[in-house]
């Protein structure tokens, strides 16, 4: 077991005993680590905080069935993609939700507006553009791919940790993710053509 | 293969885990298939530009640590079992209860509440030895919440004369709630002390508010009633020296604005907890 498992685990038993100040070293850990998931997810700096927040709160109520199965960060992010899910679920079932905004595809729905409010348009400029396209198109692919590609490409995590965290097999997590990419070239090639014209 | 098969090989090829066989069936079906290779090839552009992802530099929000705390308190709230007086070792509870009768007649009420300890955190994340309280605003009366993991004494005082209105031994996994309630029509001032701690002061404002003296000067001690008076709020105040010399004019409905208008000059801060407490600090 690495240092920083072990780390993990003392944190985690002491919490579950009760020592406030053991989870709460759990949080400074891994908040900003969350957070940078949660944002990618929804490129919205506050949903991407209610997100983490609410997290957190599942990860302090279930914390006593944790049983070291699987990295703690692993569960979180599967917590976290819960969450992201659930609230965007629910935002689906507000009256006011737009229907033009959305598009149902095999894999979920997919977001035809791209929005990205952090940043301002001269802010957006300076940025890097394929960078910033690639998020632009990371962000309209459905949910479910969203979460993967953001688990492999931006966080790192190797497809035995995918398929831990959203409980799927190996072969499974491979060819969504595959199918993801192919979604995102897609995407980007109607981007280029997009820009051409 | 037929071109769809094809592309369901795609990562595994850019990625070199394809088996020989399967890598040799789609190397010559790119042969045979332009179309295909070329959108291979806009595939593993996109492939390897996914990679920048984790590049993107991402600013973490100033309030994201408060949120979670706030929202974790609030669950360990709901956790908390309702308290039954009767379930209290007596023992325990005697000292805490006579040292709120003790105080009755001032104007200032103290009451104890004790209940069994659940696990939880303690916003802003202290990690000290002695747990310092979290909040909780009703109206004008503020309960402090302890959930120590260690064994301590908290004096509570009253600001103007030094009286000591309670001492409460905390016990570990024991949570203790005393309120502050001020039954005066003026804002009151309390000093909290808590072993080795710094002292935090904790201003009550009264039953009315008092908008009728928006100036004044004096110590950090009077400025914060004032501002207790006139916005009607609950003040905090961590690592500030009581004797700081201050000359105030309160103005406009925001609390936190004007509050900081007067700090600046004295190079002190105010900002409105999560909690409705408006906390100001000596950083």
């Amino acid at each position: 077991m690495s240092e920083r498992a072990l780390e993990d685990q003392l944190n985690i038993t002491r919490a579950q005993s009760g020592d406030t100040a053991a989870f709460n070293a759990l949080i400074r850990k891994y908040e900003v680590r969350a957070y940078q998931y949660a944002f990618r997810l929804t490129r919205n700096s506050e949903e991407a905080s209610d997100i983490v927040a609410e997290a957190f709160v599942r990860i302090f109520n279930a914390l006593h069935n944790f049983k070291g199965q699987s990295a703690f960060s692993t569960w979180m992010y599967r917590i976290l993609t819960n969450c992201f899910l659930d609230i965007r679920k629910r935002e689906r079932s507000r009256p006011s939700t737009s229907l033009e905004s959305t598009l149902q595809t095999d894999d979920g729905e997919m977001e035809r507006q791209i929005e990205d409010p952090g940043r301002t348009p001269h802010q957006e400029l300076e940025r890097n553009e394929r960078e910033s396209r690639m998020e632009r198109a990371v962000s309209v692919l459905p949910e479910y791919q969203r979460a993967m590609i953001v688990m492999y490409h931006a966080e790192m995590m190797s497809y035995e940790d995918i398929a831990a965290a959203l409980d799927l097999p190996i072969g499974t997590v491979k060819s969504r993710l595959n199918r993801a990419r192919l979604s995102l070239r897609e995407i980007l090639v109607k981007d280029e053509e997009l820009f051409r014209i | 293969m037929n071109s769809e098969k094809a592309r369901e090989f795609f990562s595994s090829y850019f990625e070199g885990s394809l088996d020989s066989g399967l890598k040799l069936a789609l190397e010559q079906k790119f042969k045979s298939d332009a179309e295909l290779k070329e959108d291979y090839e806009a595939f593993a552009l996109a492939f390897a530009d996914l990679n920048s992802l984790r590049d993107e530099d991402i600013e973490i929000p100033i309030y994201l640590s408060d949120r979670i705390a706030t929202r974790i308190e609030e669950a360990r709230q709901q956790q908390r079992k309702p308290f039954a007086l009767w379930n209290l070792p007596w023992l325990k509870a005697a000292p805490m209860y006579l040292a709120a009768i003790a105080i009755l007649g001032t104007g200032l009420g103290l009451a104890v509440k004790s209940r069994t300890a659940l696990g939880g955190v303690l916003p802003g994340g202290h990690e000290k030895q002695v747990d310092l309280p979290t909040f909780k605003v009703e109206g004008s009366d503020v309960t402090l919440m302890y959930q120590p993991h260690a064994s301590h004494t908290v004096v509570i005082k009253s600001g103007s004369t030094g009286t000591v209105l309670s001492s409460i031994k905390l016990e570990e996994g024991q949570a203790v709630e005393p309120k502050l309630n001020n039954d005066n029509a003026t804002a009151q001032l309390f000093k909290i002390q808590e072993d080795s701690e710094p002292e935090q002061y904790i201003v009550v404002p009264g039953k009315q508010s008092d908008s009728s003296q928006p100036t004044g000067d004096g110590t950090i001690g009077d400025f914060a009633l004032a501002v207790a008076n006139y916005y009607h709020v609950p003040l905090l105040m961590e690592n500030v020296s009581l004797d700081t010399k201050i000359k105030w004019t309160l103005d406009g409905i925001d609390a936190t604005k004007s509050a900081n208008t007067n700090l600046q000059p004295i190079h002190l801060s105010a900002d409105l907890r999560t909690d409705g407490m408006l906390s100001i600090n000596g950083h």
